[in-house]
């Protein structure tokens, strides 16, 4: 094998593994890119082109992951950094900021009983409650309710554990307190 | 209600979502994805690509064209105003290559509260290459031409014509200029500083 082969085998096995990767990871990471996105905005549109934003972001990045953090860890730094500039632009274009009010209405009389309705209901009430929390609390929240530990929030974010759960007690007070609010407004 | 029972509730509620697809299904969307990913990676890199290109072929057209004009410069003041605008051009070139004429592209795989540190430094970067408009890139092209426009008025005087055509020069160039300078220091320099507070307002 000369050296052109050589080097042009050693790119296409290297692109393999970087699609290899990305995909793995969209399939693992999907569901939790999407639950992030619905915190960043609200408009439907809008969360579909933020996780599409953060797969970009992610397929620049893999060839410059050389393992100093967890997979995990710089997965999430990566969507949280990328739908922090996306989601200003996205405000900026104005759909998000006309689309707040998109909250389902309380059931219908005749869906009182459709759990799986009102278990929606209920998790777009604790998306925005989230979305109404300061960009730093909105983070920590999603990454202890994506079952991240302190030790991981703490990589991601920079915080210290002790911050961090300083931060959560109060955060998931707050949380609480509106989702009991909302269920009494629905009864 | 205890603490405990209630963040379940909570993760319940975070995990509550239409049931996942099938892995055939996720093979899909995650194929659909890639090809989404390549085709918007290729794209910008083309369109970066283009506007390097184009800054730098419209400085080389500016300083090809004002160099021809300082070499048939009819009298010496003119022709130092031409060398001027025709340096004004390699200078821009050299500036916006040097410091990058959009926003440069951050690690997004750094820690949060860093990678915040470097977004609002960043912006701060823009605001201020915005505002220094006037001197890398208006000023010295605007000497040229007024040194040129000088030239020609006093050629014109000195040969019993009327000046008005270098006092009319002078005027177009101040107005486009004006209007260049209103749209960096004034509207660039907004937009940024909209960014920024944006940005401010979600931490």
């Amino acid at each position: 094998m000369d050296g052109a082969e050589a080097s042009t085998r050693a790119v296409s096995d290297s692109d393999r593994g970087r699609r290899e990767t990305f995909l793995r990871l969209i399939s693992e990471y999907r569901g939790a890119m999407r639950r992030l996105a619905a915190v960043y905005v609200n408009d439907s549109r809008d969360r579909e082109d933020l996780v599409q934003e953060i797969a970009v972001a992610l397929w620049q990045a893999i060839p410059k992951f050389r393992g100093e953090a967890s997979e995990r860890t710089w997965l999430y730094r990566i969507a949280h950094n990328t739908a922090i500039t996306a989601s200003t632009k996205l405000r900026r274009r104005g759909r998000t900021e006309s689309a707040v009010d998109e909250v389902p209405d309380p059931p219908a009389e005749s869906t009182h009983g459709d759990k799986q309705l009102i278990d929606s209901q209920k998790r777009e009430w604790l998306m925005r409650a989230i979305r109404e929390l300061g960009a730093v609390d909105r983070q920590i929240v999603t990454l202890h309710l994506e079952e991240l530990s302190y030790r991981e929030i703490q990589e991601i974010t920079g915080m210290t554990e002790g911050a961090i759960a300083t931060r959560l007690t109060r955060i998931r007070e707050r949380l609480a307190e509106q989702i009991r609010k909302q269920e009494v407004e629905l009864r | 209600m205890s603490q405990e029972p209630m963040n379940d509730k909570l993760n319940d509620l975070w995990r509550s979502e239409a049931p996942s697809s099938s892995r055939l299904q996720k093979e899909k969307e995650g194929e659909d994805m890639l090809t989404m990913v390549i085709e918007r990676t290729r794209k910008f890199d083309r369109r970066i690509l283009l506007r390097n290109v184009r800054e730098v072929v419209a400085a080389a057209i500016v300083t090809g064209i004002f160099a021809w004009f300082a070499w048939k410069a009819p009298a010496g003041l003119e022709r130092i105003g031409d060398v001027i605008v025709a340096a004004s051009g390699v200078w821009i070139t050299f500036y916006l290559l040097r410091s990058g004429s959009g926003p440069r592209a951050l690690d997004p795989g750094m820690n949060l509260n860093a990678y915040g540190q470097l977004l609002h430094e960043s912006y701060d970067r823009e605001v201020r290459l915005a505002r220094s408009v006037k001197y890398w890139y208006l000023l010295p092209m605007y000497v040229g031409l007024a040194v040129v426009s000088l030239g020609m008025g006093l050629r014109l005087h000195g040969a019993g014509q009327s000046a008005r055509p270098a006092v009319v020069s002078m005027v177009i160039v101040t107005v486009g200029f004006g209007l260049v300078w209103i749209l960096n220091e004034v509207y660039a320099v907004r937009c940024l500083e909209k960014l920024k507070r944006e940005l401010a307002g979600m931490e």
